[in-house]
């Protein structure tokens, strides 16, 4: 771990796989995400990729684990994915999605395996998706932490994917995250 | 004499492009059909099937005929040889003066009469028959006069004679009460058909009988010389004599004596068609409209392909008449010998489906016309059934080839089976056995899902279980074994199975002579270097299913597999992982595929989002039938597998239970 990011008052600091410090560098580059204020640096030249990736917080035994995306082409109609992590560290509560979805969208969560679970989050029909060009919350999943310590949330890529409302997948990374060490 | 409109002509027909209406109700997809131009040709197309009440009772059929019709029950004993046909015709007035001379020969039985219709405005003059008393019985079925000619002594077995028909009078072209006209006079564009100055020939004691006897006919039609004359068959000659153009026409191959014949005198638009070595024109009435250019611009692309599919050239060296007609005669087309003919109505239904309809029509010179169907009354799965597959294959060829193939042609059978399922689950099996019925009800919409849509479901769904180089060889083999002599359902099995070395004679079984659908339940468990399947369905008869491999790599494998008993386990190897099972998707129309896991409906083993997307973004949809459209839709988006409850509709509940048994994963 490069380094580790405060968020709030959790204690536990999260980490995208791919380090803390490229977290906070795409999340400053996305468009419209308050840090900006419309100036672009040089690493802003190239378009940020499109992502969806998990921002964690840990208070006591739960951590919480926001799934978010940001810089999406199309309006996000659906979500699937699935999530996996060591058993013995882990294990799920629950899920919940965003008021960014409407009312009657399907959500559906399940720890299918230990260590591996699977998540579904979608508007039904025409209904409109959910716009995530800026940084948009798709959902919070909620896990046990069985013992402390760092350890790895991971997405699956093969088994994850973004839908517009043709059932066209929307070309997006999936950036798991880690659960880091309790600061004393 | 009550008004019939009995005559059993040999239509191979477009299919009606029809919107029936009313799903919920058969008589009220009746009724909607009941107005659609279409429909009057392919109740006449049906008319071997189904023979009309009236007729029964008439002077001129005197046999007692079971009803309904029983498929193989009754064969006539008429085989037509020869026919010269020799007709001086004035286009305008419809004053014909024509003889006709039929060598016939008796077959299997006696013959004791010969059937004719004309044109009521024609009387038959001086019947002879080679010394046998002729005796002319004759009845009115308005517009049509129907003739019964008593050969006495009758014609013993393999006895044969020529029967001379003088007849004459001035056409009434009248519009019957049911069925498009038979002729018009007078117009720019004048328009003959069967039954108006071509006699239609059928045995009046077995007047259902339309076994193919395979005859060959020459036509001399005399007209005014100012006119243009297009006839069926290819032309022969073409000479002024005088005020009159003298126009031969042949036809060489054996042909059955029920396909239709064709003249269209007058002022008629003529366009060569480029690139074909045969001399190809195209005939259209005046004004020329848009359409012209279009349906001569698709000519040759839907002649090749015909023949590349056919994997022969077609028999017309001297010529090919292709005609544009007009909506108002009603016809909405078909193909005879040399003559391929398309209503411009079909012009409504957009580019895309008329380009398709005319490779259809056009399908039918070699598939129904070269090669015909021993009974046409048993089976229409050579002609209609290969004409369907054709003109979807030609599609897909002309504008859809950047898709996939095997999906881009389940989507297409996709609501031709939805339409089966809905409308035609009693409809009889694609092969009629003997003793079997048609059914009274054999209405319009109900005839087009058995012809068209059973025949091509059947059709594509053996060369998926084959594989399609192994159905293109078993379908040229068909070809030219069958050419102008005429096949039964079995030489294709027969064909088939030599060349895939499958069980063909269980898939004939179950998906020719018999409707299942049965349900094959896929499960596998990735192994070292492959993958173990296994399958399982409700009987213990062999079945070859594609099965659809995917790898982790993004890659598909089809690998064909014979099922045995019950439960079949197999190991099949494979170059990555595989993460998926399934089957091509064009055996779903037949077979009932499902995956072990319930709630799996990509085949994956497992029940995640992905099953779940598939089917949220289709909430609200019902499938819209129409009766017998389904083969009218390219872009139906209906999908059976997410309706679970089997509704036609998917909505909460369909969800719900694919919910149930979301998150089952395979161990690892």
């Amino acid at each position: 771990m490069k380094a580790r990011c405060l968020l709030g008052a959790v204690t536990l600091a999260a980490t995208l796989a791919i380090g803390c410090d490229s977290s906070e560098k795409e999340k400053k580059a996305a468009p419209g995400d308050g840090n900006g204020n419309g100036t672009r640096t040089q690493g802003d030249a190239a378009p940020a990729p499109a992502t969806v990736f998990l921002r964690i917080r840990v208070a006591g035994d739960r951590a919480l684990l926001d799934v978010i995306a940001r810089n999406a082409s199309r309006d996000v109609h659906g979500a699937a994915f699935r999530l996996g992590w060591a058993p013995e560290r882990l294990t799920f509560v629950e899920a919940h999605v965003s008021d960014a979805w409407s009312s009657s969208a399907i959500h559906h969560a399940k720890e299918g395996l230990p260590g591996e679970l699977v998540v579904v989050w979608s508007e039904k029909g025409g209904a409109a998706g959910v716009p995530a060009s800026d940084e948009t919350t798709l959902g919070t999943i909620e896990l046990a932490v069985k013992t402390p310590g760092p350890t790895d949330v991971t997405f699956r890529a093969d088994r994850s994917t973004l839908r517009d409302a043709t059932g066209a997948a929307i070309p997006v990374e999936w950036r798991g995250g880690q659960l880091a060490a309790p600061r004393d | 004499m009550r008004a019939s409109p009995f005559v059993a002509v040999l239509a191979l027909a477009v299919t009606p492009s029809v919107a029936m209406a009313a799903p919920s109700s058969a008589a009220a997809n009746e009724d909607a059909a009941a107005g659609f131009l279409l429909d009057r040709f392919v109740e006449s197309e049906r008319a071997p099937l189904v023979l009309g009440e009236e007729i029964l009772g008439s002077n001129v059929v005197r046999a007692s005929i079971p009803r309904p019709p029983l498929a193989l029950s009754v064969t006539s004993s008429m085989d037509c040889l020869h026919a010269a046909h020799d007709i001086t015709l004035d286009p305008e007035r419809g004053v014909t003066k024509a003889s006709l001379e039929l060598r016939v020969r008796a077959s299997g039985h006696s013959l004791g009469a010969i059937g004719v219709v004309l044109d009521e405005g024609l009387e038959v003059g001086n019947v002879t028959a080679g010394g046998r008393e002729a005796s002319v019985t004759e009845g009115i079925v308005a517009p049509s006069r129907m003739v019964r000619i008593d050969l006495s002594p009758a014609l013993a077995p393999g006895e044969e004679t020529v029967v001379d028909i003088p007849y004459s009078g001035t056409l009434s072209c009248a519009r019957p009460a049911k069925g498009a006209v038979a002729c018009s006079k007078g117009a720019s564009f004048s328009y003959f058909a069967h039954k108006s100055i071509f006699p239609y020939l059928f045995d009046p004691d077995a007047p259902e009988s339309v076994t193919l006897d395979g005859m060959t006919r020459e036509l001399v039609l005399r007209v005014p010389a100012a006119r243009d004359v297009v006839v069926t068959g290819q032309k022969v000659s073409e000479l002024v004599q005088g005020k009159t153009k003298v126009s031969k026409w042949s036809i060489e191959e054996p042909l059955s004596r029920v396909v239709g014949l064709y003249a269209l005198v007058g002022d008629l638009g003529q366009k060569e068609v480029t690139g074909r070595t045969v001399p190809t024109t195209f005939f259209h009435p005046a004004p020329e409209m848009d359409v012209d250019r279009a349906l001569v611009a698709w000519s040759g692309p839907a002649l090749d392909f015909v023949e590349k599919m056919s994997g022969a050239k077609l028999p017309f060296e001297r010529s090919l008449s292709l005609v544009r007609l007009p909506k108002s005669l009603g016809d909405p087309g078909t193909a005879t010998f040399g003559m391929t003919l398309l209503s411009d109505s079909y012009s409504r239904t957009g580019p895309l489906m008329y380009e398709e309809t005319w490779a259809h029509e056009n399908a039918h010179l070699f598939w129904g016309i070269v090669v015909p169907e021993t009974d046409p009354s048993e089976s229409r799965l050579m002609s209609e059934g290969v004409a369907t597959l054709t003109q979807l294959d030609y599609s897909y060829a002309r504008h859809f080839g950047s898709e996939d193939r095997d999906e881009y042609l389940a989507r297409r059978f996709r609501p031709m089976g939805l339409d089966l399922r809905l409308h035609g689950e009693d409809l009889p099996p694609a092969q009629l056995l003997p003793g079997t019925s048609a059914g009274s009800d054999f209405r319009t919409a109900r005839y087009t899902l058995w012809a068209y849509f059973r025949n091509a479901i059947a059709l594509d769904h053996l060369r998926a279980t084959i594989g399609d180089d192994v159905f293109a060889d078993v379908l040229r083999e068909y070809g030219s074994r069958c050419r102008s002599v005429g096949c039964r359902p079995d030489v294709l099995r027969e064909i088939a199975g030599r060349r895939s070395e499958k069980d063909i004679a269980t898939f004939f079984d179950r998906w020719i002579t018999a409707n299942e659908r049965p349900r094959v339940v896929i499960g596998f468990s990735p192994a070292p270097g492959g993958v173990d399947v296994e399958l399982t369905k409700p009987d213990a008869r062999p079945m070859t299913l594609a099965l659809w491999l995917g790898l982790g790599d993004g890659r598909r494998l089809e690998k064909r597999v014979d099922l045995g008993p019950r439960t079949t386990r197999v190991r099949l190897d494979t170059p990555s992982p595989v993460v998926s099972v399934g089957a091509n998707p064009r055996h779903d129309v037949l077979v009932d595929l499902r995956s072990a896991v319930d709630g799996d409906i990509d085949f994956d083993g497992e029940t995640d989002g992905f099953d779940i997307l598939r089917c949220a973004r289709l909430v609200g949809q019902t499938y819209a039938t129409k009766g017998a459209a389904g083969l009218w839709n390219v872009d139906e988006t209906f999908d059976p597998r997410c309706d679970l409850d089997d509704n036609s509709a998917i909505d909460d509940d369909d969800l719900e239970l694919l919910a149930k048994r979301f998150g089952t994963l395979r161990t690892r």
